[in-house]
């Protein structure tokens, strides 16, 4: 039994090695600080009062989506990614305000999706919706389940 | 025979933690990206394990091969495929529509439920090389 647990803690420390050698020169390393993450957090009395476009995006659920989302609004999640960016760039233009909300009441998955959001494309003014999406004057105006 | 079968299954599956270990060590940007998505860890905890477990599994799947070190590579991989499960069963509870990520950036489309089976299967196999070594050491 100690042999078999000093074998195993050697092959964990031999791992280090070439992580080490990786984190210093792996040409797809990846980031070791804190991520990147929104701009910040707007209230709905807030984005009433401001100008230009938003672009509303839904980090919930394909399911909730489809029950009700607020008017305009792209779903994207990790899932279906790519097509779901697609979809932002093409509702995005200069100027515009990108808010990710969810119904989450850590603000979990709309933290998560726009933090992404931000890293990938590396867009300014993407900021997470503060409180409920219902309170929005598009909400529930989304298509019919 | 007993040494075959336990020659054969610590090929087999070490063969699959080297595959799966390496084709994340090539891309580790990919794989932490990977591990974000199960909303588990912070993005500098995400990398570090981007970089460590990889290389933990394809030298824990080349110590299943070699003959000295397999009883604990065995029990060390049994231990990963516990992690990844109890990660992999948090997506589920949480409603998370992610893949695996198991072999790769690219393992999109490997659910959690059809990884949870795949561990099951792996954790089998690992038991039956470890049950085949204490046969032979008891001899």
């Amino acid at each position: 039994m100690r042999r078999v647990l000093l074998q195993m803690l050697l092959l964990m420390v031999l791992a280090v090695i070439p992580a080490v050698v990786a984190g210093v020169w792996h040409p797809r390393r990846p980031a070791l600080g804190p991520g990147v993450v929104a701009d910040g957090e707007k209230g709905v009395e807030e984005l009433r009062a401001a100008r230009g476009p938003i672009v509303w995006i839904d980090a919930r659920g394909r399911g909730e989506f489809e029950a009700g989302h607020v008017e305009g609004a792209v779903w994207l999640c990790d899932a279906r990614w790519e097509e779901g960016l697609l979809a932002v760039m093409e509702a995005w233009e200069p100027g515009a305000m990108l808010v990710v909300y969810c119904d989450k009441a850590d603000g979990a998955d709309r933290r998560h999706v726009a933090g992404r959001l931000k890293r990938e494309t590396e867009l300014g003014g993407v900021y997470t919706l503060k409180g409920s999406w219902r309170g929005w004057d598009g909400a529930n105006r989304g298509k019919e389940p | 025979m007993r040494r075959i079968i336990g020659l054969v299954l610590s090929i087999v599956i070490g063969a699959v933690f080297i595959w799966s270990g390496g084709v994340k060590a090539w891309d580790p940007a990919g794989f932490a990206g990977d591990i974000l998505e199960y909303r588990l860890v912070g993005q500098g905890m995400a990398g570090a394990m981007a970089l460590y477990l990889p290389w933990l599994e394809v030298i824990g799947g080349v110590a299943l091969v070699a003959g000295r070190t397999r009883e604990a590579a065995a029990v060390m991989l049994m231990g990963m495929l516990a992690g990844f499960s109890v990660a992999m069963v948090s997506v589920i509870v949480r409603g998370l529509e992610i893949g695996c990520g198991c072999f790769g950036h690219g393992d999109g489309e490997t659910s959690p439920e059809m990884a949870l089976a795949r561990n099951a299967l792996l954790v089998g196999g690992l038991v039956g090389i470890l049950v085949v070594r204490r046969g032979d050491v008891g001899r």
